[in-house]
């Protein structure tokens, strides 16, 4: 049987065979409320409140699916709301996305509901997404004012250039995700700009446009600096536009030394 | 005693000038207060500041910035920059002296000054003075690039000191 790997500090295996229309390889079970080291560790994830019960998350094989049960403890009744289940996906790795969720006292009358999720993306994807975080990890305490900005660009690079246009939405969904430092994400919008891939130029183009509206000033000027490196004169209407209207004096200095750049040559 | 807008200045490389800009200090920070993350742009290895001294008409302003830059391995790099009035520091007694720098770009490196013996307190004071009296500006990499290449047209630079890679995004084949 497959264990995760997340099991060791919080979680254990719970093997339960036979469960009913799922191809399963492994169950993290959450003894919240029956272990009190784990609840202390959990403490800072979840509130005292949502600490109750117990959870048994379980996936398949192939990642395609996970589903939460939750147990009632001790006669009560007790139905996590979405929030917590997907909190739990959080704990075990995983980004997904309620495709259906039961309330049933059938199995063994144990489990009072079943929530079944999807991934919010593939299994390839999850791949690239956890490459990009490793490379993220790796350089989030790093002094970009030195080599390490062009070291981080070619770790980018490499990532997009084996995995093409996903690597770039994947890159584009971390920063949305807001899981990531203002410093890295600027950044992560210069080196999109420096790295000199033809195949995902447009992609790139695209998410540094789409950062110069972000309300953080390190990021947009981080956007901007990736639209002066990209080089591309079709961001210049937006760059006068963002010029007019941003309200932070030096940003708007740094869109102007962007402008002319790429207007002089 | 020259008139103080003949004074030339220094010339301090930051990160990022966004850190500066007064409109983006955390809103917990009470009056006259720095945030401290602008310390990174103050490290004083063996207790100096490195400081380039530009002339007062900022002639050789972009040259010496294409002397820093000369040493890293990618053009694609806007320079952040702070100016500060040679005054100031003149009037504060902090010790500077001449302590030629060793990039690729020859020319330049006599223009690199050393602020020495300087306490922490003397770097939290020039950070309020560069806060306060600094002039925060970039340089886009395109200026520095085109400068590069005709200090290379003219024989200034010393290939041996730059990187490969820095090179062969410069066209520059020894």
């Amino acid at each position: 049987m497959f264990t995760t790997e997340l099991e060791a500090s919080t979680l254990y295996e719970y093997q339960v065979t036979n469960l009913p229309q799922i191809k399963h390889c492994g169950y993290c079970y959450f003894l919240f409320q029956e272990n009190p080291q784990i609840a202390t560790q959990v403490s800072g994830i979840f509130l005292p409140s949502e600490i109750r019960g117990n959870y048994l998350y379980s996936f398949n094989r192939d990642a395609e699916s996970a589903t939460v049960f939750s147990a009632s403890g001790f006669g009560q009744k007790f139905l996590p709301d979405e929030s917590i289940c997907e909190r739990i996906m959080l704990l075990a790795g995983r980004f997904y996305t309620i495709q259906s969720r039961i309330q049933t006292h059938s199995y063994h009358e144990v489990f009072d509901t079943v929530s079944t999720y999807t991934p919010q993306i593939s299994a390839s994807d999850l791949q690239i997404e956890q490459s990009a975080i490793s490379i993220f990890d790796a350089y989030s305490n790093e002094e970009f004012d030195t080599d390490i900005a062009y070291e981080f660009t070619n770790a980018l690079d490499g990532l997009i250039r084996a995995n093409g246009k996903p690597a770039v939405r994947i890159i584009n969904n971390l920063i949305r995700k807001q899981i990531l430092d203002d410093d890295i994400i600027s950044e992560t919008l210069k080196a999109l700009g420096r790295i000199e891939d033809q195949n995902t130029k447009y992609e790139r183009y695209e998410l540094l446009i789409d950062s110069i509206k972000n309300e953080s000033a390190i990021i947009r000027d981080g956007a901007v600096s990736g639209l002066s490196f990209l080089d591309d004169n079709r961001a210049l209407p937006q760059l006068r536009m963002l010029f007019e209207t941003d309200t932070v004096p030096i940003l708007r200095n740094n869109i102007k030394v962007a402008i002319k750049g790429l207007e002089t040559y | 005693m020259k008139h103080i807008n003949e004074m030339p200045y220094f010339l301090r490389a930051i990160y990022s000038n966004i850190n500066w800009e007064r409109t983006q200090f955390p809103s917990w920070l009470k009056e006259g207060e720095l945030p401290s993350c602008i310390i990174r742009d103050l490290r004083a290895d063996n207790n100096a500041l490195s400081l380039w001294e530009i002339s007062d008409d900022k002639s050789n302003l972009l040259d010496i910035v294409a002397a820093f830059v000369s040493l890293r391995k990618d053009i694609k790099y806007d320079f952040d920059y702070a100016l500060l009035s040679a005054n100031y520091l003149d009037e504060l007694s902090f010790t500077h002296s001449k302590k030629p720098a060793k990039t690729a770009y020859r020319d330049m490196n006599h223009y690199h000054r050393n602020v020495s013996n300087l306490s922490i307190n003397n770097v939290v004071y020039f950070a309020h003075l560069l806060s306060r009296h600094g002039e925060f500006d970039r340089m886009g990499w395109k200026d520095i690039e085109a400068r590069l290449k005709e200090a290379y047209t003219r024989g200034q630079l010393d290939l041996k000191k730059m990187k490969p890679e820095l090179k062969q995004q410069l066209g520059i084949s020894e």
